[in-house]
């Protein structure tokens, strides 16, 4: 029976791939994602062995087992996995569009369960899966060892991804029986909350005074330090100790912990199916009950917003309004929000840290600077990037079954994306300034480069939206079966590619501002007119860059839906 | 007001539609029947300008869909056969989207909105979101939207289906008014009874071509079925040119 509640989903994507596409188109589309998605498992296996390499070399520093970063990695991992795995629950077993069949059919509660937690558990975790192996992979080929490592890893992910798959049944089933329908949101933005100020607090605690920081030695004293990834209740360092002792032994009872593993996660599924034995009848009762969610004082709330927004044309409010609704009522859109806004804060965490690496030579240090100057552009934009394709890209998309009322109505197809793409640039925008400025405070740039990072922020982001919103409607799907999918298709893929260029690009005249001000503290002046040309030359270069390339998004955009017309 | 001629669709090797010509006039009903697959619906949807047709024009009080979509769609309404609409808006969030749309003045859309919602027994469900509403409250409010900017051309797919009993005959009695009111009203439907009611005059399409039009009295006289009801001449014609699609 569970085969068979899992086969609608194979034969979906078995004839997407049969039906939709010509062979050839499908062929190249496969061609390109292969290409990318191995450059990119190439890039981390690279990355993971040569950050191995400086930990294996600098042990008269530090002494950093393997076990540390593994753990570090699958804590991080741990963390993405419940989020993920908490929106994949909250989608299969209770706002399913297949529930209400599957209910009313013969089926016992065990093969619900079975055939939905074999669903959430292969859709939240295959990425995690792809992207964790050539991390795993270069930790084997760092420390020179056998067969038995990979075959171990194998063995030891499987529990290790049911943990947060069944934590997450568990947990959702309880709020979905215990809360009204219309506190869900709020329950999980608490609980969300709790999960980050609880990382940020242990984290902050487990730490030494980082501005002490003089060398990448003194990281690796950081990192061995760290108490949370080795605090033993956690599975991620079950783990990373049966990985970790096999590539380094220190006599680390790696057995228990294996054993740990395998009974934890046997111990939540089996409770997760109680749980759901017991109480999904009346928590999927209670999540349909949708008389009770949120009410409006429609009309004010109208009355309001039109007053707020003066300025704006009636259809370009209709639409922005629309939108801004559609969103913050999507809980599943709110926690996803959340994930990425910790993703930043790591991100901003992360570049201190190495502002942190202090004591260095008066020339390194301004050209250090430079370079974290620079860098933060480069990151920021890839940041933002990152939230574009997650939010702005698929919301052309997302219009789903109900685009026939934008089709019918008297709006033109331009205008429809031009006020998708106002509405993402603000608030995009005001991230963005605020992830660029952040990143340039954290590394005590002057407040002139502060705001010149701001500004630039709001120059790439105009690019980066526009090319999500365009890319977005180029490569529309209005039949999806879940929003998430949207995100990671191939039409994601290829606006990541193309923004990756346009960030390059940009970065072209960013570092020649960047250059020209770092050489005056070498004495290179130019006169005022040189460097208000040079200046002025690059910021044209950067916003018209950035202009033709939304532009273009746009246009392509509006062509491939009036294309849908034919 | 709808002006189709010579209207043909075809997607890939299928023939959707095949030279289709039609008109329908200012206070008319016009129903369109047909079996499933026969053609109605992609006739109403290159009406609505969600496709082009592949030859032929359609006009819309004299608007061209393909040269003037914009001006087409502002002088008409439209109700799907299937009403998806936006869940997380409330019922009145919905109606100012629309009226917002179609640029229309804020006091007007106001009234208009609570004349619709009183009319069509949504007024109590106005502050709820869309996704607590039933099929047929759904059906019912997709009708609103399309009445909200108060359109000279009303189009409506299959409008009975998911109405109960009352919804189906609020519907047919508002329908009746706004024709008497000057509206030209196009709708397709497979319920003949429905056809019989209320429609003015009458299209039978079955395999992307009309076969007969005129009111009831024409197409009975012109097929020699002078006895029969309309179910025995729509299973006469449509069985001597084939059966199921």
């Amino acid at each position: 029976m569970i085969p068979v509640l899992i086969k609608p989903r194979l034969l979906t994507v078995k004839n997407r791939l049969k039906g939709n596409y010509s062979l050839r188109t499908q062929f190249g589309r496969d061609i390109v994602i292969a290409i990318f998605s191995l450059g990119i498992l190439w890039g981390i296996h690279r990355g993971t062995f040569e950050a191995v390499q400086v930990i294996k070399n600098n042990t008269h520093a530090a002494y950093l087992p393997p076990t540390i970063p593994l753990a570090l990695l699958f804590l991080l991992l741990l963390v993405m996995l419940m989020l993920s795995n908490a929106v994949g629950v909250l989608a299969a077993l209770y706002h399913g569009r297949d529930l209400d069949l599957l209910i009313a059919s013969p089926i016992s509660k065990l093969t619900l369960f079975a055939g939905k937690f074999t669903d959430v558990l292969f859709g939240s975790t295959w990425m995690a899966i792809v992207f964790a192996m050539p991390a795993i992979v270069a930790f084997g080929q760092s420390y020179d060892v056998g067969w038995t490592y990979y075959v171990l890893a194998i063995g030891t992910m499987l529990p290790y991804f049911v943990i947060p798959c069944a934590l997450s049944v568990i947990l959702i089933t309880i709020l979905c029986r215990f809360f009204p329908a219309h506190r869900t949101r709020e329950m999980l933005l608490i609980m969300v909350l709790l999960l980050v100020m609880t990382a940020y607090m242990a984290f902050r605690a487990a730490q030494p005074d980082s501005s002490k920081l003089s060398d990448i030695n003194e990281l690796l004293r950081l990192i061995n330090v760290l108490s949370i990834p080795q605090a033993d209740w956690i599975p991620s360092f079950w783990l990373a100790s049966v990985l970790g002792e096999h590539l380094d032994p220190s006599g680390r009872p790696a057995f228990l912990y294996l054993v740990l593993l395998y009974s934890t996660a046997l111990g939540l599924t089996a409770v997760a199916f109680l749980t759901i034995r017991a109480l999904h009848t009346e928590a999927y009762a209670r999540s349909r009950d949708t008389r009770s969610t949120l009410r409006l004082q429609s009309k004010a709330a109208h009355r309001r917003f039109r007053a707020l927004t003066p300025f704006l044309d009636s259809q370009y409010r209709a639409l922005i309004g629309k939108e801004l609704k559609n969103f913050s009522r999507d809980i599943t859109q709110t926690i996803q929000l959340m994930l990425l806004l910790g993703l930043c804060m790591i991100y901003l965490y992360n570049f201190r840290l190495l502002h942190a690496v202090k004591d260095l030579p008066n020339t390194t240090k301004i050209y250090w600077q430079a370079f974290l100057v620079f860098t933060n552009v480069g990151m920021g934009a890839f940041v933002i990037t990152a939230v574009s394709s997650r939010f702005v890209f698929p919301s052309i998309s997302l219009e789903g079954q109900t685009f026939w009322l934008l089709q019918t109505s008297p709006v033109k197809i331009y205008d429809i994306l031009r006020a998708k793409f106002w509405c993402w640039y603000v608030p995009v925008a005001g991230m963005s300034s605020i992830i660029f400025a952040s990143g340039a405070l954290a590394i005590d740039a002057p407040l002139k480069i502060v705001i010149v990072n701001a500004v630039a922020s709001w120059v790439i982001c105009y690019g980066i939206v526009g090319m999500a919103v365009g890319l977005g409607a180029v490569f529309s799907n209005f039949e999806w079966e879940n929003a998430s999918q949207l995100a990671a298709s191939f039409g994601s893929l290829i606006f990541m590619v193309t923004s990756s260029i346009v960030i390059c690009l940009s970065l072209i005249p960013v570092g020649i501002l960047i250059f020209l001000r770092t050489i005056r503290n070498f004495g290179y002046t130019l006169s005022t007119s040189q460097w208000y040309i040079s200046v002025t030359m690059a910021a044209l270069l950067l916003v018209w860059l950035n202009h033709y390339a939304a532009r273009w998004a746009l246009r392509a955009g509006e062509n491939a839906l009036r294309q849908r017309m034919k | 007001m709808i002006e189709l001629s010579n209207v043909s669709k075809r997607f890939g090797e299928f023939q959707a539609v095949k030279e289709i010509s039609l008109e329908v006039r200012a206070g008319e009903i016009f129903g369109c029947l047909g079996m499933n697959g026969a053609g109605k619906t992609t006739t109403i949807r290159m009406m609505t300008g969600i496709i082009h047709p592949n030859s032929g024009t359609i006009r819309i009080c004299g608007f061209d869909t393909v040269s003037e979509p914009e001006r087409a769609k502002a002088v008409c309404g439209y109700v799907p056969d299937r009403p998806y609409i936006y869940n997380k808006l409330t019922g009145r969030e919905f109606l100012y989207f629309i009226a917002e749309l179609y640029r229309m003045r804020s006091e007007e859309a106001e009234k208009q909105i609570d004349k619709l919602l009183e009319e069509y027994g949504l007024m109590d469900w106005q502050d709820e979101l869309v996704e607590s509403y039933s099929h047929g409250m759904k059906q019912r409010l997709t009708t609103c939207g399309a009445l909200v900017h108060k359109p000279r051309v009303l189009i409506l797919d299959e409008p009975m289906v998911g109405l109960d009993p009352h919804g189906s005959r609020l519907l047919k009695d508002s329908l009746r008014r706004y024709a008497a009111e000057g509206m030209c009203i196009f709708l397709s439907t497979h319920s003949l009874n429905v056809a019989e009611e209320i429609a003015d005059r009458l299209a039978i399409i079955h395999k992307g071509q009309i076969l007969t039009a005129g009111t009831l009295a024409q197409i009975r006289s012109n097929h020699g079925l002078s006895q029969n009801g309309l179910e025995e001449i729509f299973i006469e014609l449509t069985a001597t040119t084939g059966s199921f699609t």
